[in-house]
């Protein structure tokens, strides 16, 4: 009976030690409760809201902020754009970094719920990192890429042709790998045109700092510029496939190369 | 020697042991940290140069041809950016 006892009363020993960290909340919120109590809690709420929406704030502002880091990187990297253009970006990625900052300062220093949530929607809608800077950045890196790319094609196309007429002048029917090199010069030209229109398209674009209509125009434009490297990039991978033919069609006519040298020469 | 002296070398050699194996795991963790470091370079940043081999052989202009499909996949990296970049929703805010 004596041990039947102890064992019940360590079973509620044990309960109430599991249950006593509610018991404070439990008495707070309960029948005995008083109005300082509920705005006490309301407080608490408010307090843990604003903490959450900064925690959110400083979580897309980190999010921006890397991806306006990277997007530097591939900017300095850039050869065949203006120095005003790639100038220009750089400046306005460097500019978005500090507004950022600047406003995640402002952030952490808010107090009032509804500045607070004015200031985390500011992120999306005043400082377009993602909507203007990053996509207009990313578009300059293509175009200059392709030009990169068409002026290594240019140069192999000039290898290709000295091939063609060396064939050519042995007796060689070269007729079909001539029509080959006549598309593959065209589809280089056209994709340096593309890259050209897509940079220019948009170099000079800015925020629009709320205007519904320089949104749209600025998405307008962002899309005929994408359309533009795409169409690009379509050019490139032609010419590619006409280089690929016209060194097949060489191969099979037996016209070897007379220079065997192959050490690679960066380009500027 | 007596059973102290023993336990003694026996406790210095643990520690001697347990003082290799932290120099170790820090050597090892620094290095992981040195190389995921170069790994997030952002990629294509290094391949804004194109290269041509000199010469007209064959193999010259294979050469060339496999340079220009690897500037290719990083332009199609570049475009995958640009729609990143467009299609982005940024995360709710938090109500």
């Amino acid at each position: 009976m004596t041990k039947l006892k102890i064992q019940i009363l360590s079973s509620l020993a044990a309960t109430v030690l599991f249950l006593s960290p509610a018991l404070p909340a439990f008495a707070q919120g309960g029948v005995g409760s008083t109005t300082g109590d509920k705005a006490i809690k309301l407080e608490e709420v408010k307090a843990k809201r604003i903490e959450l929406i900064k925690a959110r704030a400083n979580e897309e502002i980190d999010r921006r902020i890397k991806a306006l880091d990277r997007l530097s990187a591939r900017v300095a990297a850039m050869k065949r754009v203006s120095d005003a253009q790639k100038n220009n970006i750089a400046s306005t990625v460097a500019t978005e970094k500090i507004n950022l900052e600047n406003l995640r300062a402002k952030i952490a220093a808010d107090t009032d719920l509804e500045t607070l949530k004015a200031d985390q929607r500011s992120i999306a809608t005043s400082y377009r990192v993602f909507a203007l800077v990053i996509p207009q950045g990313e578009i300059l890196v293509a175009g200059d890429r392709i030009k990169t790319i068409a002026d290594s094609m240019t140069t192999i196309g000039g290898k290709l042709e000295s091939r063609i007429n060396e064939a050519k002048n042995s007796g060689k029917d070269v007729a079909s790998l001539e029509t080959y090199l006549t598309d593959y010069k065209a589809k280089i030209a056209d994709a340096i045109l593309k890259a050209d229109a897509a940079i220019n398209g948009v170099s000079a674009l800015t925020p629009d700092n709320g205007s519904t209509a320089k949104a749209a125009a600025n998405r307008a434009a962002l899309q005929t510029a994408r359309e533009n490297i795409r169409k690009g990039m379509e050019d490139l991978r032609a010419a590619r496939e006409d280089a690929r033919k016209i060194v097949q069609g060489l191969k099979s006519i037996g016209a070897a190369g007379n220079a065997s040298a192959s050490s690679t020469i960066p380009r500027e | 020697m007596s059973n102290t002296l023993k336990t003694i070398i026996i406790g210095l050699a643990v520690i001697v042991l347990i003082g290799l194996g932290w120099k170790f795991y820090i050597d090892k963790n620094y290095s992981d940290i040195g190389l995921e470091e170069s790994a997030n370079v952002p990629a294509g940043v290094e391949n804004q140069t194109a290269s041509v081999s000199s010469g007209t052989s064959d193999a010259a202009l294979d050469k060339d041809l496999l340079n220009i499909d690897a500037e290719l996949n990083t332009l199609s990296s570049d475009s995958a950016s640009i729609d990143q970049g467009l299609n982005d929703k940024p995360i709710p805010p938090a109500e």
